[in-house]
């Protein structure tokens, strides 16, 4: 078994070699990290940064002062300078800008915004006023601002922009392209015959099928490791990364080779890559724009992928994603083995 | 070594037979030619005995071995030479055949060794992507060959290959056959069927019309004629004779009385004679 294995093993990896997969996949990889480290900036924020200048010493100015470090908190881009014409100096600077004056007129603290006059005005307004409550509610001595969604929001924001689009390319290349690999493959030697071949030797169907996954599996650890270590460098979870790798891989390629299954060749079935391909994609959207995540977006099997590769990657202390996502592709590649080998001896006697 | 026995095959499940109660046994050492035109049941029949097709209705046993849960054992025991040349065209000649012998667990031939029986030797590190169909068709049959069969399934062994290989490809069959290996060949080429089969069957429509030794059927069939060739004036004619009838008998001994024969042979039916006459049509 472990010869037979073996075989098809080495026959695959030669096969893929020769066929160019091996500097597709590093190629992929090499283009993700060009784009990660040169091409795709690190902060892309349309949120323009505030430069302040306080002209009050009342009674409320501690008070300021502090609704003042709570806002840079949502927006780490708000900048005190030391004088009035600081402010008009770094606007001219930077596009995109505003200004804040704060100044004491009646003995109450008075606040003047400064606009560069081409601003967004639904982001402007939303940063105006939610300085604005700040240091209202700050002022009133009202409310107590409840932090807990805020900080979760600020330690996403921490993540580069750059950077945070990791996971989206370990999960696109490094798990999805075995989809598409596996299927390419496996319509390769259905176009060659060899499958009739094998089967009338003592090759076993789960054999031919394990050594395939595990090629894929192969193709998305290299294009991980090449990926992450040339972007994040060492200080990574490598062992959870290549854990989640080899799980979302093996389910790729499972969902791969049950396709092919159904079909003769690659233009059969460039519908269904395509559809399938456009359903594993929407998860996309959901992961830069968190709002946008109904509930079927959350069933894809690439919204928790996303989600857990991002934590493994910059954890936040949400283990559990990481626990569940593992525990479900776990279990979905048991059975969708099971229904893979299913698969491909009804299709084998069909064909 | 082989026992069929009321065998049917339907691809659409229902009554429509693509063949339709066949049965036939072969026995150790044998070479059984399995003769039809395209269409008839031939290659459904191969494949349900190779296992590439579900055993519906009847009793298939390959070296006792039921062929409804094939095992291992059966695998190890079996080669198959496909008509088609389904091969790894990334890979190599050789590397083909490398990859296959470990997919066995019984004692292999050597590859090279194979590679050379069927000339391929200089192409062994050539991709067999760029073979031409001859070339592939040979690295089918060596590929057939690597375990030893003792049963080997032989699909249109010949097919697209010039007479010196088909030739060479004839002596390997032999030899095989010598050392103890049993041959199911299926073709519809009568000459190679005539030259290497001990008995033949012939298929038609699905269902089995014969099973015989070529040399019976032609002494069953075939007429007892003579072909001479003989010389006219300045130019030759030809005539073909029969030996049993009078007049024929005659105008022979006046030939010869005559002197003026050039050739002359004993006549016999060919298989595809005995196809057609059997069958009602011819074997393309």
């Amino acid at each position: 078994m472990f010869q037979r294995y073996g075989g098809l093993l080495t026959k695959d990896i030669v096969t893929a070699f020769r066929n160019y997969f091996f500097l597709i996949v590093l190629g992929v990889a090499l283009l993700f990290v060009g784009l990660t480290n040169f091409l795709i900036p690190k902060e892309l924020s349309i949120k323009p940064a505030v430069y302040y200048y306080v002209d009050y010493d009342g009674g409320l100015e501690s008070v300021i002062d502090e609704a003042i470090l709570q806002s840079q908190e949502k927006h780490s881009k708000i900048q005190r300078v030391e004088a009035i014409e600081d402010i008009a100096k770094n606007m001219e600077s930077n596009f995109n800008s505003l200004g804040m004056v704060i100044k004491e007129e009646n003995n109450q603290p008075h606040i003047q915004f400064i606009l560069q006059g081409h601003e967004n005005e639904k982001l402007r307004n939303t940063l105006i006023l939610s300085m604005k409550d700040d240091l209202r509610s700050r002022m009133q001595q009202k409310i107590e601002i409840e932090r807990i969604f805020l900080n979760k929001d600020i330690e996403v924001e921490r993540i580069p922009f750059n950077l945070g689009m990791i996971p989206i390319f370990i999960v696109m290349e490094s798990m999805l392209l075995g989809f598409f690999l596996i299927a390419a493959l496996v319509f390769m030697e259905k176009d060659e015959g060899t499958i009739r071949a094998y089967l009338v030797s003592p090759g076993k169907i789960p054999e031919y099928l394990m050594a395939k996954i595990t090629l894929m599996v192969l193709l998305g650890c290299i294009s991980a490791i090449t990926l992450v270590s040339l972007t994040l460098g060492t200080g990574v979870d490598y062992i959870g990364m290549l854990a989640l790798v080899i799980l979302g891989s093996i389910a790729a390629a499972i969902g791969g080779l049950i396709l092919a299954s159904f079909f003769q060749n690659i233009s059969q079935a460039s519908i269904w890559i395509i559809v399938i391909g456009i359903v594993l994609s929407l998860p996309f959207m959901s992961y830069y724009m968190p709002s946008f995540a109904p509930r079927f977006v959350k069933l894809i099997p690439t919204y928790s992928l996303l989600f857990t590769a991002r934590e493994i990657l910059f954890p936040t202390g949400s283990r559990e994603i990481i626990y569940w996502t593992s525990l479900g592709l776990m279990i979905f590649n048991v059975i969708g083995y099971m229904a893979a080998v299913a698969a491909y001896r009804f299709s084998v006697k069909r064909d | 070594m082989i026992k069929v026995k009321n065998l049917y095959h339907s691809y659409t499940n229902d009554r429509a037979y693509a063949v339709e109660d066949i049965s036939f046994d072969i026995g150790k050492g044998e070479i059984f030619g399995f003769l039809g035109p395209s269409g008839a049941g031939k290659s459904t029949t191969q494949k349900i005995l190779i296992g590439l097709l579900p055993l519906q209705k009847g009793d298939v046993s390959i070296a006792g071995m039921d062929i409804r849960k094939p095992t291992e054992e059966m695998f190890n025991l079996i080669g198959v030479s496909f008509e088609q040349p389904n091969l790894y065209k990334k890979l190599t000649g050789l590397e083909n055949l490398e990859f296959y012998r470990k997919m066995f667990s019984v004692p292999t031939e050597d590859p090279m060794k194979l590679l050379k029986m069927v000339g391929l030797e200089q192409a062994a590190k050539k991709r067999a992507g760029g073979y031409s169909k001859g070339m592939m068709q040979r690295l089918v049959f060596a590929r057939s060959m690597l375990n030893t069969p003792k049963m080997w399934f032989l699909d249109e062994p010949t097919s697209g290959l010039d007479p010196t290989t088909a030739s060479n490809i004839k002596e390997i069959i032999w030899q095989k056959r010598k050392e103890g290996a049993t041959i199911f060949l299926t073709t519809h080429n009568m000459h190679i069927a005539d030259e290497l089969c001990d008995r033949v069957a012939f298929i038609h429509d699905g269902r089995i019309e014969l099973i015989d030794s070529p040399r019976n059927l032609k002494l069953q069939y075939g007429e007892k004629m003579v072909q001479v060739e003989h010389r006219m004036g300045e130019t030759f004619k030809k005539e073909y004779l029969s030996i049993l009838e009078e007049k024929d008998r005659q105008r022979l001994n006046h030939l010869i009385n005559q002197g003026t024969i050039e050739t002359m042979h004993s006549q016999e039916a060919t298989l595809e004679e005995i196809f057609i006459k059997v069958t009602g049509r011819g074997l393309k």
